[in-house]
């Protein structure tokens, strides 16, 4: 009994003593803290998330960039083709010829004979 | 692994930049576009690297620079020379390079003008002018085309060739714009003392003539051009007996000293030059127009539009006299033309008589593009005439099935195509398209949907008996021309026009795609529904007797075989037209009635009335006549019209006959007819001032003939006949009788004897309408 006596009364005594210490300091950032943990307007809260810190797994992001960057790739080859065909028409020794009573190109009509080739 | 990243650096390193880019290939006028105009750009800076290099030049280095770079890429010298020339009856590329040249208008403008005062004074001059003059016709700036030409001018000996030529230049365009007191002042200041420009005053004359005309003078004019013709003939003669001496004389020194002459040269030999064409042309022109009457000139213009009224510029308009469409654009055609920045043409001085336009385009301006113009549509141009005559290009006509090469298997084939907005029906046309080999006739006309189902049965065998041969003799015949649907192995092609309700053909599907986005689908199909018999292989690899012995083999194993029965129809008359073996065409004759009650097709019942016709076999013709309508869907065509009416006039059926004739004429453009129905009119009493009306209404257009010959002709039968009208009546009558009652031989007889009179030269046409 006397033992739980002793140590109350040291607790208080420390307590007293850190009451008293701690006096002359006064916490007073009680809105600040309510603001920052919730936002009370649109933009604090854009603000907040624009400086929040996410964590990104690297190898689902870098898989799906990889798909991307094929598909745009395989998606920009007919206009890579495109060029030299350019060229072609350019050409100032081409041929015309009459095929099923129009009047072709040679090179452009070849290329789209060959491409409904059965 | 993960990665800690605040979202604003997310978005500012990694999202901005990577959407940024994906813009920049996707959507902005991207690399694709780039290239497209790269062409434009390589020429600009072609242009802008000729024109420093000539800015760094001076005196005649910049002269020849011009010159290189202008003057000699102009084809033949000639601006009215285009890529693509098209007309009613004719459409055809020149096989030049295509003329792409880097610089703009203003600039050759600038440049040609600077050549024309410091450049020589020769040959080269007066292209240069031309050119120029060219330039500012197609900015519509005629006026400084001509001041251009007095520039040119300036500063020569005025008895200079280049001189003369520019006054005669001069002359011209004032002819061509109707400045008639211009001409005539000019033309009289340029005289010709030397003997040695005989070319000039050949062109001269021919203006000379021109004006003469234009001022009412007709005789005069024709005195001017014969005098001018003859004379130049005549130099010519003489250089060319000189020649022909000179050559002659050192011919005998060659084949003195070698002993023996191996080689034998002769004087070239004398062509006719484009002067004297142009000569002989306007004095046929004015000789026809004198004949009718016509002492004043027209004027004809309009302008060349595509059918969403953009206006074509920098075309060339050709009106062309019915005596000269046959032949193709010369330099020396009287009435051409560029169109202005609003499409516009105009030409004045135009001697009456039938003409018709033709165009000069580029690639570009014809590409996708058709002309919508038939090759009996004729201008006729009269006295006084203001004619409008504007050109309108329409959009080609779509196809939408069968395309692409596909093949078909089926009992029918589903022709399908992008309907024609104010059409009122189609005509579908096809046949084999290979490679070097092409045959094509016309499958269905008056088609009113814009799509149609045609059984296989009708593709192979109403097509009627038309084939393609490479040369004489039976041997020669194009193999795929006689199966042509009917082989498995073959490329077919189809094309359509579309006709308005008048019958005026609105547009096509056929004429010149050139680029990728013109090109359209392919108007090839393959028709793989039956297989390749024996026979049709044996005929493949160009042995047709055997053919034909197989296909006979076939016919007695099967009487039913339609096929092999068909097939050896088509080969004997073939054969028989080609080795003028009559005896083929009649054992043909009734294999072709049996083929009609296995295939009742009106293609063999046509063919039928036209032996039955040939042999004056009336009853069997009536008969095969009647089928034939039976059979025809669509209202007879006015050649089948007009060669019933014929055959009813040789019966004897007169008046049917004569309202069988109008009918025809009135659907045929090109009245091939009108002499048969002025026989038939004559023959029941008309006068001969009535059928002068008909003649001159249906005005006959063939090959090398006038459109004025039947008028012309009537008309003499009406000078002969004031001389002893009751002789002249009578003898008509007996010499038309016997016309119009078939005893040809007899009045074949009477023309070999008969004295040259109007009445001879009117029987004799009248004999030869076919």
């Amino acid at each position: 009994m006397n033992t739980g006596n002793t140590e109350n009364t040291k607790r208080e005594a420390i307590k007293q003593q850190l009451d008293e210490e701690l006096q002359p300091i006064h916490f007073e950032g009680h809105e600040r803290v309510l603001k920052m943990t919730h936002p009370p307007t649109f933009g604090a809260r854009l603000l907040a998330f624009w400086n929040k810190e996410i964590e990104i797994p690297v190898k689902p992001i870098g898989a799906i960039g990889a798909i991307i960057l094929v598909v745009s790739l395989t998606l920009h080859q007919p206009e890579v083709k495109h060029q030299p065909q350019q060229n072609v028409q350019q050409h100032p020794n081409r041929e015309l010829i009459e095929a099923g009573g129009n009047t072709y190109w040679k090179d452009i009509y070849d290329q789209a004979v060959k491409r409904h080739a059965n | 692994m993960r990665i800690k990243i605040k979202v604003k650096h997310l978005v500012s390193f990694v999202l901005l930049p990577a959407s940024l880019l994906i813009l920049l290939f996707n959507f902005l006028p991207s690399s694709k576009a780039q290239m497209e105009e790269s062409p434009a750009v390589q020429s600009n800076l072609a242009r802008t690297e000729l024109l420093k290099k000539l800015e760094s030049t001076t005196g005649s280095k910049r002269m020849e620079l011009i010159q290189t770079n202008i003057i000699d890429k102009e084809h033949g010298y000639d601006p009215y020379r285009y890529d693509v020339n098209i007309g009613p009856s004719m459409s055809q590329w020149n096989h030049d390079e295509p003329s792409i040249s880097d610089l703009l208008s203003e600039d050759k403008i600038a440049l040609l003008e600077e050549y024309i005062l410091d450049g020589p004074a020769n040959n080269t001059r007066i292209f240069a002018v031309k050119l120029l003059a060219y330039e500012y016709d197609a900015l519509g700036r005629r006026d400084d085309g001509d001041q251009a030409l007095n520039t040119a001018a300036k500063q020569l000996d005025s008895n200079s060739s280049v001189a003369k030529e520019l006054a005669l230049l001069q002359a011209e365009r004032a002819l061509n714009r109707g400045d008639t007191t211009a001409a005539e002042s000019i033309l009289e200041q340029t005289t010709f003392p030397y003997e040695n420009q005989k070319d000039l005053e050949a062109q001269k004359a021919w203006l000379t003539g021109r004006l003469l005309f234009t001022k009412g003078k007709a005789q005069e004019a024709l005195a001017v051009i014969t005098n001018g013709l003859e004379s130049y003939k005549k130099y010519w003669q003489d250089i060319h007996k000189q020649m022909s001496l000179v050559i002659s004389n050192s011919d005998k020194d060659i084949a003195d000293s070698e002993a023996a002459g191996s080689s034998s040269s002769s004087a070239p030999t004398m062509g006719t030059s484009e002067a004297e064409m142009q000569l002989e042309a306007l004095i046929s022109a004015i000789q026809s127009a004198v004949d009718m009457g016509s002492t004043s000139t027209a004027v004809v213009s309009g302008t060349l539009t595509r059918s969403d009224g953009t206006p074509i510029s920098r075309a060339g308009i050709f009106l062309r006299a019915e005596s000269e469409v046959n032949h193709s654009i010369t330099a020396a055609e009287p009435y051409r033309i560029v169109t202005d920045d609003e499409g516009r043409f105009e030409f004045h001085g135009v001697i009456p008589g039938f003409y018709q336009l033709q165009l000069g385009l580029s690639y570009d301006q014809i590409d996708g593009w058709t002309w919508p113009v038939q090759y009996d549509d004729w201008i006729e141009v009269k006295p006084d005439d203001r004619l409008n005559e504007s050109i309108v290009l329409q959009p080609l006509l779509e196809l939408q099935s069968p395309i692409n090469q596909e093949t078909i298997t089926g009992q029918s084939v589903d022709f399908h195509w992008k309907a024609v907005e104010g059409a009122a029906y189609y005509r579908l046309s096809g046949g084999v398209s290979m490679v070097g080999s092409s045959f094509s006739s016309q499958i269905r006309d008056h088609i009113t949907d814009n799509q149609v189902s045609i059984p296989v049965d009708e593709l192979y065998y109403n097509s009627g008996f038309s084939y393609g041969s490479g040369g004489e003799g039976f041997e020669s015949i194009d193999p795929l021309s006689f199966l042509v649907f009917m082989n498995p192995e073959a490329r077919f092609s189809w094309n359509i026009e579309a006709f308005d309700a008048d019958g005026h053909l609105l547009t096509r599907s056929n004429g010149y795609r050139l680029n990728e986005d013109t090109v359209g689908n392919l108007p090839f199909f393959y028709l793989k529904e039956r297989e390749l018999t024996t026979a049709d292989r044996l005929l493949l690899n160009k042995k047709p007797d055997q053919a034909i012995e197989m296909y006979q083999q076939n016919v007695a194993d099967d009487p039913q075989d339609a096929h092999a029965l068909h097939m050896l129809v088509k080969l004997m008359l073939a054969k028989s037209s080609l080795t003028k073996d009559d005896s083929l065409e009649d054992q043909a004759i009734p294999l072709l009635q049996k083929l009609i009650q296995l295939h009742p097709y009106s293609n063999y019942t046509f063919t039928l009335t036209q032996y039955y016709f040939d042999h004056k076999d009336w009853k069997s013709y009536n008969e095969f006549h009647s089928r034939y309508n039976e059979l025809n869907p669509i209202e007879l065509n006015s050649y089948v019209r007009s060669i019933n009416a014929v055959a009813l006039m040789h019966q004897g059926k007169l008046t049917e006959a004569r309202e069988q004739f109008a009918i025809a004429l009135e659907h045929d453009n090109s009245h091939r007819f009108i002499g048969s129905y002025l026989a038939a009119e004559l023959y029941a009493g008309e006068s001969l001032s009535s059928v002068m009306t008909l003649a001159e209404h249906y005005p006959e257009h063939s090959f090398g003939l006038n459109g004025y010959r039947w008028p012309q002709m009537i008309k003499q039968l009406i000078a002969e006949r004031t001389k002893q009208p009751n002789n002249f009546d009578q003898e008509l009558k007996e010499k038309l009788g016997w016309y119009v009652n078939g005893q040809t031989d007899v009045l074949k007889q009477w023309i070999e004897g008969a004295k040259s009179s109007a009445l001879k030269t009117f029987m004799q046409a009248v004999e030869k309408v076919s």
